[in-house]
């Protein structure tokens, strides 16, 4: 089993975790890179925008207002936590890669790539990067934000969008999973192709980057 | 008119007036100039056709609003949604794509959302109600 489930194996029987109120925080955070995706989008008439975490109603209508675009909604969560459970860590990347093939038959212009590559081992996150190069279309962009601090945890963190640049933070709890880190250079390999267009380290650890396809 | 949680629905439901569901209904749904709330019980499976539709309860289709569709906390939608507003509170399930580019669809136009991610049993046409 890989290291990174050991600690959700240990919770015993794969049943839902308790969830403590006290893992839930919230914060404010400044997003630069965040305008530039936005106004990489509304020069293109009627984008499609991809968000592969769980829906946030408020950045539907923000995006929905702001780009009148199309989403599509992929929870990758999902996968995540189906993994966990079932503890078949190994079959995670396979996962991704279907879903992800899900919504293939059409390019998109813009990825939201939030909370989600911490929680994959290395196999799975340069498989799932790849399959995210292949579906953004030229000129298409992609804003993620990953974690720079390897730790163990129960939370994950949902980004709920106030303004072009504020983004609010709000950790609730979740399947007991490490995080991985992921460094500059990392991010750049995994993504190769892919030109970083912003890159910055938040207060929360968090590297902030935005990618944009040729 | 409200159509009670004992109600069960297979075929196609359209009328002009504001109707909420707590039943099961399979097939389609349209009521083009009105509003059409799911209410908490419901589990629909169903193209789903409206000028607002709220959502409280279960939606396995595609939903297709003139003007707004409205997921509530406990709703659970999975399909794909065309409105020219939409809202999904926090607590909300849902899998599927939001075209707002456009407002919704016209019923009739199953072609109007690109990717179903969840595609309703073909049924018979005609309406049956069955009373349990």
């Amino acid at each position: 089993m890989s290291p990174l489930f050991h600690w959700a194996a240990k919770k015993g029987d794969g049943a839902a975790p308790e969830r403590p109120a006290s893992l839930i925080t919230e914060s404010l955070s400044t997003s630069r890179a965040l305008p530039k995706f936005i106004a990489a989008l509304s020069h293109q008439s009627a984008p499609v925008l991809l968000d592969l975490g769980p829906v946030v109603g408020t950045n539907v209508s923000f995006f929905g207002d702001r780009l009148g675009c199309k989403m599509l909604i992929e929870d990758l969560h999902e996968e995540i936590e189906a993994s966990i459970r079932e503890r078949a860590p190994e079959s995670l990347a396979g996962r991704l890669k279907d879903r992800i093939a899900g919504v293939a038959a059409s390019p998109v212009d813009g990825i939201l790539c939030w909370d989600l590559f911490n929680y994959l081992d290395r196999t799975a996150a340069r498989e799932l990067a790849a399959s995210l190069r292949a579906i953004l279309r030229p000129k298409g962009v992609l804003h993620g934000l990953f974690g720079t601090v390897a730790q163990p945890g129960a939370t994950r963190t949902r980004f709920i969008v106030q303004s072009d640049t504020a983004m609010k933070c709000r950790t609730e709890p979740w399947v007991p999973v490490t995080r991985q880190a992921f460094q500059t250079g990392e991010i750049t390999r995994m993504f190769e192709g892919l030109t970083v267009v912003e890159s910055v380290l938040l207060q929360s650890k968090t590297r902030e980057t935005l990618l944009r396809k040729p | 008119m409200n159509i009670g949680k004992s109600v069960v629905i297979k075929g196609e439901l359209s009328g002009s007036e504001d109707l909420t569901i707590e039943g099961q209904v399979e097939g389609k749904i349209e009521l083009r100039q009105n509003l059409l709330t799911i209410g908490p019980n419901a589990k629909i499976k169903a193209q789903v056709f409206a000028k607002t539709v709220v959502v409280e309860g279960q939606v396995h289709g595609n939903i297709s609003a003139g003007e707004r569709i409205d997921i509530r906390d406990k709703g659970v939608v999975e399909g794909n949604l065309a409105a020219p507003r939409v809202a999904i509170a926090d607590g909300a399930h849902f899998r599927g794509s939001i075209d707002m580019q456009g407002g919704g669809a016209k019923a009739g136009d199953s072609t109007a959302e690109a990717r179903p991610a969840s595609t309703p049993t073909p049924i018979s046409a005609g309406p049956t109600a069955v009373a349990r």
